[in-house]
């Protein structure tokens, strides 16, 4: 177990170099960050000046060294449109996509799943054709465009709920349910998927042969089978929700989120933000990842770590 | 179950077509997308109106059916005068083309990496499952944004953008194809007789992967659809003049109250567009994919 | 065993099972059959592949997959008809009364539970007793079926243990409620025949200490020989003969029944086999009248047969010896085939007749994470074999998994790069060719693959897959790549007319002709047969055989063959090898090896196999091995075979012993090579 996990941190630790080494050298030559940082009245020595500060002058990869020990030391570089450590403000927004991810998942889940399940274990009736519709038409939502729709009917058109912004239960039906469609839809399919599989494998006819009636049957042996499959779909999802993908819904609803912040460094044109950005999420996914897998393996035995 | 099965017919369109009469979902899903396809290669001739020509006289018409509406401007028109089912149905052209040459590019890069991967497994292979296996945990999404603030943005930048952070399916599905055609009787017994590599993957490899692509390919052009319109609803995707669905939600989002429908049908265009192409895949994948390798 | 006076723990009476198939056509899978069984009685159907045997046992059990139905007929149990009960009173009858075994024991066990779990569900289901009575009565099963360290393995997954050992939890599940029924499907071809011995003898014995009847299904006459009292022949989804073992084998009264016996290896010593011309016909297409009349020597085209369907009848009143047959009267006995002296090629004793020399080959895997060093496991798959092949003789490879015998032919083909020792073509070493002189090589020995869709590539015209190899061989010109293409389909039985087509409209046995017409193609002189007809039903694996056979009179080619099926090597082969663990554990003519085997396991493996001959069978001493392979990555020091040796000394748990001659033409690597067969008839443990 240890091995595993220390076989895995060498594989985190990978990733996010890569990473770093990616984003670092991308942003380093492709732009120019003096010139993005300084308005446009600077002079070349303004440039200069700044360029010697900042220690743009040097070879790429000592800056790429020095770049690395402040890494090490938690400082990811001050945003040049907040002009505020980047750490601490992508930090701050973390709790408020977690928020969405969560709620969104779970919505997705206590949807997704029983409409899934149903469908595949009696696969051509019409409870499987609702199934596969239902299933069809989430995945093809844009969750933007349906936030948008949800505001018209509950806040414009029935002054229910408010029309965006940050808070308690209120401030989150609408954007959850946006959010959780796509992953709903994703997760029916593939548990319709996998049940239908599960149950014309030879174990199931030979459970039927001990004599195992249908609904015992389908407790003792099914489930726990596809529970792998869901739990990688559904974490999978809960990353995706959570490092970025929510972009659209984050800014429908004006949710502060991490999306919405990336959104809001790229129109300002703050790469030292963005740049923080990706790395921490790229961590988050990296940690999220080891531990889906960790939970996979101790569902299903057969995985070796 | 075998692993390269091939039914009695083997020419694909034959077999999709035959499969149309027991699926009338599909067959109109077929259609809408035919027409999709029409409207992005002769937008502007059947479009009741110029796209971008402005008319500040008549700003922000409603819909034919609602009060106010006339026939002219079925779907209305925005804030600048501009007519919004012309700009919707010239709009396809941007929207389609991009998806396809993303996806084009994605399967470029990712299916000759995959190929190589499963061949010739070793060092190489290693090498490039590896880095898949590094990409594919970046944050995509906003590596996206990372680059289109890098480069500036743009309608030509979106495409690279979105196929730099999707290849790597490709070369997963591809390397898992390809090494498993490489342990087939028919591959070693080719090797065997000294056939040379290259003859190998030509002949045996790449006629028996081309179905698997081609399905990634039809479940990648929708997924892009979607991500384009995410990214030009918030401004960063296309930009003006072009028109794309989800630059136009994107531009009426402050009309909520008052033009509702300017963000409505350009996402129920959307919807239904990847929706068709969802349908079609579906139906299309076990004849191209009978081993549902491309399964996702 | 049987004493027709009881009652029948089992009445099968004119059951038909139908699938709706394409275009709204009806797809008989069991077509009429009856057939009784009384208790304690061991009852086999026989049958190919399309015979509706295991559809007759799925009936029986009520477990007929949709979108099949019983359509007609009753299945009583006790007395009791069991077709068309609602499933709550079924679930109650399956695994009470009767239980069912499949044939694969990993996919037919939950792979996330525990085997132990799984036994106790049954027991559960069907007795009442509460926690601990439930856990001793699992352990006690287990140990019934002669399950070691019973202790341990109740807390494993079925991903943990060995093929025999899962089969043996499957019949231990089976009997956790008692039935009067057991029915087997096939339930040793996955396993090696070793383990396959032991699986078999255990139902014997649990059929005997238990009075519990057996209903085994298979495509192996020669496990029924050895294993049946009764005998149920199907074809088509007919049963065509039934009657005592004896009776069906040595007096048979059906033309299938004769032919089909004549197929199979070993069948009365006779050296040429006859096979049965055709093809078992497809379940739609099933021929009207009786459905073997297309390919039945007797039927001459009489009208009887393609009009009417036989009925099920026995040839004296009070015989229950059944055929259905028109003219069952007119078989007759027929005299023991001349013994021609099939003459394996005479060995020129010269040097120049030496074709293929392995020195000292050995290939080890690394298997695992290629970061972790830790958890990578070096597998010696094969470890310093030597032996050689002369010109138009045959050597088998002779093994059961984990032997190394598919990954030597590898390296002798030149797919697997070996790790150490080399290959000598005709006195040329093989590592030492440059490109142009391994592009011929390739050419001197070719491949014959199991049969199987992946043999042959379904996207090829069978002129471009028969031809394939004379590219390598620089025939540009595609007139005579063609040309030559068409000469080879004729040698192989095919005709000229079958070079447009696609592999997926040939039968099996037709996709392994135009196998081999692809390996004669560049006119090899050394052909690696890998398992040639495992895959084929037996009427059309003689066809195969005997066109192997001829080829080689007529060309002098060398084989090497790899085949898990004795009676195909004894048929076949000049010389046998046999392999354990990566090493050549003896080497002996095929004339004296079945009689006289001298190391261990071969005496093992000769025990374990089957001849269709049940008078040989009730005969033969059996010997069981006891243990389970060792793993290759952590193989036991000293001789490899130690561990489940019954004369095992202590230098065998030391000493390896090394391959040395043990007589004029035979190799054996055993500390005490006398005759192993003077051990006989020790049953030794359990597995």
């Amino acid at each position: 177990m240890t091995r595993y996990l220390i076989g895995r941190l060498g594989r985190t630790i990978l990733v996010v170099l890569g990473l770093v080494t990616v984003t670092f050298f991308l942003s380093r030559s492709v732009s120019d960050p003096v010139q993005l940082m300084l308005p446009l009245s600077a002079t070349p020595e303004d440039h200069a000046r700044l360029r010697t500060e900042l220690g743009l002058d040097e070879p790429l990869p000592a800056q790429f060294v020095t770049y690395l020990g402040d890494l090490a030391q938690g400082d990811m570089g001050v945003s040049i449109w907040q002009g505020t450590p980047t750490l601490p403000l992508v930090l701050e927004r973390l709790p408020a996509s977690l928020k969405l991810a969560a709620a969104s998942v779970a919505l997705a889940i206590l949807v997704g799943l029983p409409i899934g399940v149903l469908g595949g274990m009696r696969p051509g009736s019409w409870m499987d054709k609702a199934s596969t519709i239902s299933s069809s038409l989430s995945l093809a939502v844009p969750d933007f465009w349906l936030g948008i729709l949800l505001i018209y009917l509950f806040s414009v058109q029935l002054p229910w709920l408010p029309t965006s912004g940050y808070g308690g239960i209120n401030f989150m039906v609408l954007p959850v349910i946006a959010l959780s469609l796509r992953p709903g839809g994703r997760l029916a399919r593939v548990a319709r998927e996998a049940v239908k599989n599960e149950m014309s494998k030879p174990y199931v006819v030979a459970a039927e042969a001990k004599g195992l009636r249908a609904t015992r049957l389908m407790m003792r042996h099914v489930i726990k089978n596809i529970l792998v499959v869901v739990v990688t779909v559904v974490g999978y999802d809960f990353l995706f929700v959570f490092t970025g993908y929510a972009i659209g819904v984050e800014t429908v609803f004006d949710w502060p989120g991490v999306g919405r912040l990336a959104v809001q460094a790229t129109l300002n044109q703050d790469l030292t933000l963005i740049s923080t950005i990706v790395i921490v999420t790229g961590v988050l996914i990296a940690v999220v990842n080891m531990l889906l897998d960790l939970l996979a393996a101790t569902i299903d035995r057969r995985i070796s770590l | 179950m075998s692993l390269t099965a091939t039914p009695r017919t083997p020419n694909p369109l034959r077999r999709v077509l035959r499969g149309a009469k027991g699926n009338w979902g599909g067959a109109i899903a077929l259609t809408f997308i035919i027409v999709i396809i029409v409207f992005a290669i002769f937008g502007e001739a059947l479009a009741p109106h110029d796209a971008h020509s402005q008319n500040l006289r008549e700003r922000l018409l409603p819909t034919a059916w609602a009060e106010g509406g006339s026939m002219t401007h079925v779907l209305g028109t925005d804030s600048l005068g501009r007519d919004a089912l012309s700009r919707i149905i010239v709009g396809t052209r941007v929207t389609l083309l991009i998806a396809v040459i993303a996806a084009g590019l994605e399967a470029g890069i990712g299916v000759p990496l995959g190929v190589i991967a499963g061949f010739k497994s070793g060092k190489v292979s290693s090498i490039i499952m590896r880095w898949v296996d590094i990409q594919m945990g970046f944050p995509a999404a906003l590596l996206i944004l990372f680059i289109i603030l890098l480069t500036g943005g743009g309608t030509l930048i979106i495409p690279i953008a979105l196929a730099v952070n999707g290849w790597m399916i490709f070369a997963r599905v591809t390397r898992v194809s390809v090494s498993q055609l490489r342990a087939t009787g028919f591959v070693e017994a080719a090797v065997a007789s000294g056939i040379s590599q290259t003859r190998i993957v030509v002949r045996h490899i790449l006629p028996h992967i081309s179905g698997t692509v081609l399905t990634i390919v039809l479940f990648e052009i929708p997924r892009i659809i979607l991500a384009e319109s995410t990214l030009s609803f918030i401004g960063l995707g296309v930009q003006p003049p072009a028109i794309s669905w989800g630059l136009m939600i994107g531009g009426s989002r402050s009309l909520l109250q008052v033009a509702f429908h300017l963000s409505f049908f350009p996402g129920l265009f959307i919807m239904v567009t990847v929706l068709s192409m969802n349908m079609v895949s579906n139906w299309v994948e076990p004849i191209l994919d009978p081993q549902r390798r491309g399964r996702l | 065993m049987t004493i027709p006076q009881q009652q029948p723990v089992l009445s099968v009476k004119n059951l038909e099972t139908l699938f709706p198939g394409r275009r709204g056509r009806v797809l008989k899978a069991v077509d009429g059959v009856s057939f009784d069984i009384f208790p304690g009685e061991r009852v086999a159907i026989v049958g190919e592949s399309g015979s509706g045997k295991t559809m007759t046992a799925l009936s029986v059990m009520g477990l007929v997959p949709r979108p099949g139905t019983i359509s007609h007929g009753s299945v009583e149990i006790d007395g009791r008809n069991v077709v068309g009960l609602p499933s709550r009173a079924m679930s109650r009858i399956r695994g009470r009364e009767m239980s069912i075994v499949f044939q694969d024991p990993l996919g037919a066990l939950n792979p996330l539970r525990t085997i132990g779990s799984q036994i106790r569900e049954t027991l559960l289901l069907h007795h009442d007793l509460d926690s601990q009575q439930a856990d001793a009565r699992v352990l006690e099963l287990l140990d019934q079926v002669g399950m070691a360290d019973s202790e341990l393995r109740v807390r494993q997954y079925p991903h943990q243990l060995s093929g025999g050992m899962n089969q043996r939890a499957m019949i231990a599940s089976a009997l956790a409620g008692e039935p009067k029924l057991l029915l087997a499907d096939e339930p040793t071809t996955a396993l090696d025949a070793t383990t396959a011995a032991g699986v078999l003898e255990l139902l014997r014995d649990l059929s005997e200490q238990r009075n519990m009847a057996v209903l085994l299904i298979t495509h192996d006459l020669g496990v029924v020989a050895g294993f049946a009292d009764r005998v149920l022949i199907m074809y088509a989804g007919n049963i065509v003969e039934q009657g005592t073992l004896d009776e069906v084998f040595y007096a048979s009264q059906h033309p299938y029944t004769r032919g089909l016996l004549s197929s199979v290896p070993g069948y009365r010593g006779r050296t040429r086999l006859q096979g049965i011309p055709g093809n078992v016909p497809e379940l739609g297409k099933i021929p009207t009248g009786c459905p073997f009349h297309p390919r039945c020597t007797l039927s001459q085209e009489r009208e009887a047969c393609s009009s009417t369907k036989p009925e099920f009848r026995s040839l004296s009143p009070d015989s229950r010896h059944f055929t259905a047959c028109h003219f069952a009267e007119e078989i007759v006995e027929e005299p023991e085939a001349e013994e021609t002296d099939q003459a394996q090629q005479g060995l020129a004793e010269s040097e120049d007749s030496l074709l293929l020399r392995v020195n000292g080959l050995s290939k080890v895997f690394d298997v695992g994470s290629t970061i972790s060093v830790r958890r990578r496991q070096r597998i010696k798959a094969v470890d310093g074999v030597s032996f050689e092949i002369r010109r138009g003789e045959t050597v088998a490879l002779v093994g059961e998994s984990g032997s190394g015998k598919t990954t030597t032919a590898r390296m002798v083909l030149g797919l697997i790069q070996p790790t150490s020792g080399d290959v000598e073509f005709r006195g040329e070493r093989v590592a030492a060719l440059d490109k142009d002189g391994l592009r011929l090589l390739r050419g001197r020995v070719q491949v014959v693959f199991q049969n199987s869709d992946g043999a042959l590539d379904p996207r090829m015209r069978i002129a471009d897959v028969v031809s394939e190899p004379l590219l390598a061989q620089r025939v540009k010109s595609k007139a005579e790549r063609r040309s030559r293409a068409a000469d080879l389909l004729d040698q192989v039985g095919l005709k000229p007319a079958d070079l447009e087509k696609y592999p997926t409209q040939f039968s099996g046995g037709q996709k392994q002709r135009i196998s081999i017409a692809r390996a004669l193609s560049p006119e090899p002189d050394l052909i690696v047969c890998d398992e040639p007809v495992t895959a084929l039903d037996a009427s059309v694996q003689a066809q195969i055989l005997n066109l192997l056979n001829d080829i080689k009179q007529d060309r002098a080619i060398s084989y090497l063959l790899i085949a898990h099926d004795l009676s195909v090597v004894r048929h076949m082969s000049d010389r046998v090898l046999v392999m354990y663990l990566g090493k050549i554990v003896e080497e002996s003519p095929a004339a004296t090896f079945f009689e006289q085997p001298h190391h261990p396991y071969s005496l093992a493996l000769v025990s374990a196999s089957h001849t269709p001959d049940p008078e040989s069978e009730r005969a033969r001493d059996r010997i069981i091995l006891s243990g389970t392979l060792p793993s290759l990555a952590d193989p036991p020091p000293g001789c490899s075979f130690h561990t489940r040796c019954w004369k095992a000394q202590e230098i065998c748990r030391t000493d390896e012993p090394p391959l040395e001659p043990a007589g004029p033409d035979r190799r054996v690597a055993c500390h005490f090579p006398e005759a192993a067969h003077e051990f006989a008839g020790q049953s030794i443990g359990a597995l």
